[in-house]
């Protein structure tokens, strides 16, 4: 009698315990998912955005990397701007993340006068995330204004500009992991690797269930692709390092 | 992209001033009325008050009042409080909870706001961040807290420790996930990402992600009370 006491006794709380368990991974995974939503999802074009929508999505292997990086990022900006004229908070800040990232990465792979106006484009950029964090949208609404007219001389000089070199071996490892970018500056995967010395190709990770809490890779597609169809940010040990996609990749097997 | 701009007052000066005025004013009063008014709180719960008023303001104010302080303890005598004290943290299940939910958050809101603060500074990934919040959160609020209550449940501090550890645990999983998706959701997109700590959005979202914390592990602390982990108010533990 007292084993089926205990044993009546005990079935309670291990169900308790097992709901415990189910629940609080089960906010995990919530959590989880809606911060993959909101990092993968489509960078927001507004309608009166001034640049062409197709230059934000180069699809062209011939376009240069660097250019294709600078459309994607005016379009960002524009969009930014917009979006927060017009209201729609969320589609703004979501622009200026993306915006964001771009021009970091920008800004590392340009030299002289284009480097000159990435630096403006990015601290106008900055600047704009920081009245958003103290409640001043319409100082953001100027910064963004300040960033777009900066990236109009870049589109320009972009056409004339030599693509940036490729990072030298002894560094590749360093871009394993790398979060990677398309073009308009969405998240779209992760680098997996770049191997191959004598013809550099990039092995890419591709999905929205890439570097689910830092780590987990769920779904997606993996694809290789020739390194210089890849702009690389900067290598970094505690922050993002990124790698921006200038093309729209076939898929392999994976 | 759902909008979240009606949230945009949660960086605005005229919201975040304010709210952590009475904040600190509100901790302040609490610090001196657990010493010297309402004297029967637990040590750990005396550590937590002040830090959950802190941040939830007069939502952490009226908490208090209406879970921790019994009416009328202020005009009672010393060997009374302890009485009325236990007669009304005990009375139902929302101030029990809330005890347990008080010293959980407290505890874990300490080392999140700390971690994120020099995480914020050193400009890490937003999962860089998660990762070492998570981890201050739990140390802090296993290793002051949680161990702190436990041993007035148990004479051992192995015991203790373990019993600290597999409450903050499961309290801990809500927690991260309320905190996270309020830093990884909510955050960007009204004000974008990883505001920095010297800007109003960093406190008013850092507040929102604590409360939001709090929700989400309310009832895990009920759970977490019903199977025996934890205990809510009250002084002398059954457990």
């Amino acid at each position: 009698m007292t084993g089926i006491k205990t044993i009546t006794a005990t079935a309670p709380k291990i169900g308790i315990v097992v709901t415990m368990w189910v629940f609080g991974l089960a906010l995990l995974a919530l959590f989880a998912w809606a911060t993959q939503w909101r990092t993968t999802a489509s960078v927001p074009t507004a309608e009166s955005a001034s640049s062409p929508a197709t230059a934000a999505t180069p699809t062209s292997t011939s376009a240069p990397a660097l250019a294709a990086l600078t459309a994607g990022l005016e379009q960002d900006a524009t969009s930014a701007l917009a979006s927060l004229q017009a209201g729609r908070r969320s589609d703004a800040t979501a622009a200026m993340d993306a915006a964001y990232r771009l021009a970091q990465v920008g800004q590392e792979n340009t030299s002289g006068p284009l480097k000159t106006q990435y630096v403006s484009t990015l601290d106008a950029i900055k600047s704009a995330r920081q009245a958003l964090w103290n409640g001043n949208p319409d100082q953001a609404e100027a910064d963004l204004t300040t960033a777009g007219e900066a990236l109009d001389s870049a589109v320009n000089d972009t056409q004339t500009a030599t693509d940036p070199e490729a990072p030298p071996q002894a560094v590749w490892d360093q871009y394993d992991g790398a979060q990677l970018l398309a073009a308009d500056g969405r998240v779209i995967g992760e680098v997996d690797s770049i191997d191959n010395p004598a013809d550099p190709t990039v092995h890419l990770h591709i999905g929205n269930g890439t570097g689910v809490f830092g780590f987990i890779n769920l779904g997606g597609h993996t694809t290789t692709v020739p390194l210089d169809q890849v702009v690389w940010g900067r290598r970094q040990i505690l922050g993002n390092v990124y790698a921006v996609l200038t093309t729209t990749p076939s898929v392999a097997a994976g | 992209m759902i909008e979240l701009g009606w949230l945009a007052f949660l960086a605005e000066a005229w919201f975040v001033i304010p709210f952590y005025a009475i904040g600190v004013l509100g901790a302040l009063w609490v610090v001196w009325d657990a010493y010297h008014v309402n004297t029967p709180l637990k040590t750990a719960m005396r550590w937590a008050w002040p830090i959950i008023v802190l941040f939830f303001g007069p939502v952490g104010l009226a908490l208090y009042f209406l879970t921790a302080r019994a009416p009328g303890i202020g005009s009672a005598e010393d060997d009374e409080k302890m009485e009325r004290h236990n007669a009304y943290v005990r009375a139902n299940w929302f101030r029990q909870t809330t005890g347990a939910v008080i010293h959980c958050v407290g505890g874990d809101g300490i080392g999140i706001i700390t971690a994120m603060i020099l995480a914020r500074i050193a400009q890490v990934s937003f999962w860089q961040e998660w990762w070492f919040e998570y981890l201050a959160g739990y140390l802090f609020g296993t290793l002051i807290f949680q161990y702190k209550s436990m041993t007035m449940m148990t004479d051992s501090w192995p015991r203790a420790m373990w019993m600290a550890f597999r409450g903050e645990w499961f309290s801990m999983l809500a927690v991260m996930a309320g905190m996270g998706l309020v830093m990884g959701v909510v955050t960007p997109l009204t004000i974008t990402a990883q505001p920095y700590p010297w800007t109003y959005g960093f406190w008013g979202f850092a507040a929102l992600g604590l409360f939001i914390g709090f929700l989400l592990t309310y009832p895990m602390n009920y759970l977490l009370i019903k199977v025996g982990y934890k205990h809510g108010h009250g002084m002398d533990m059954e457990h």
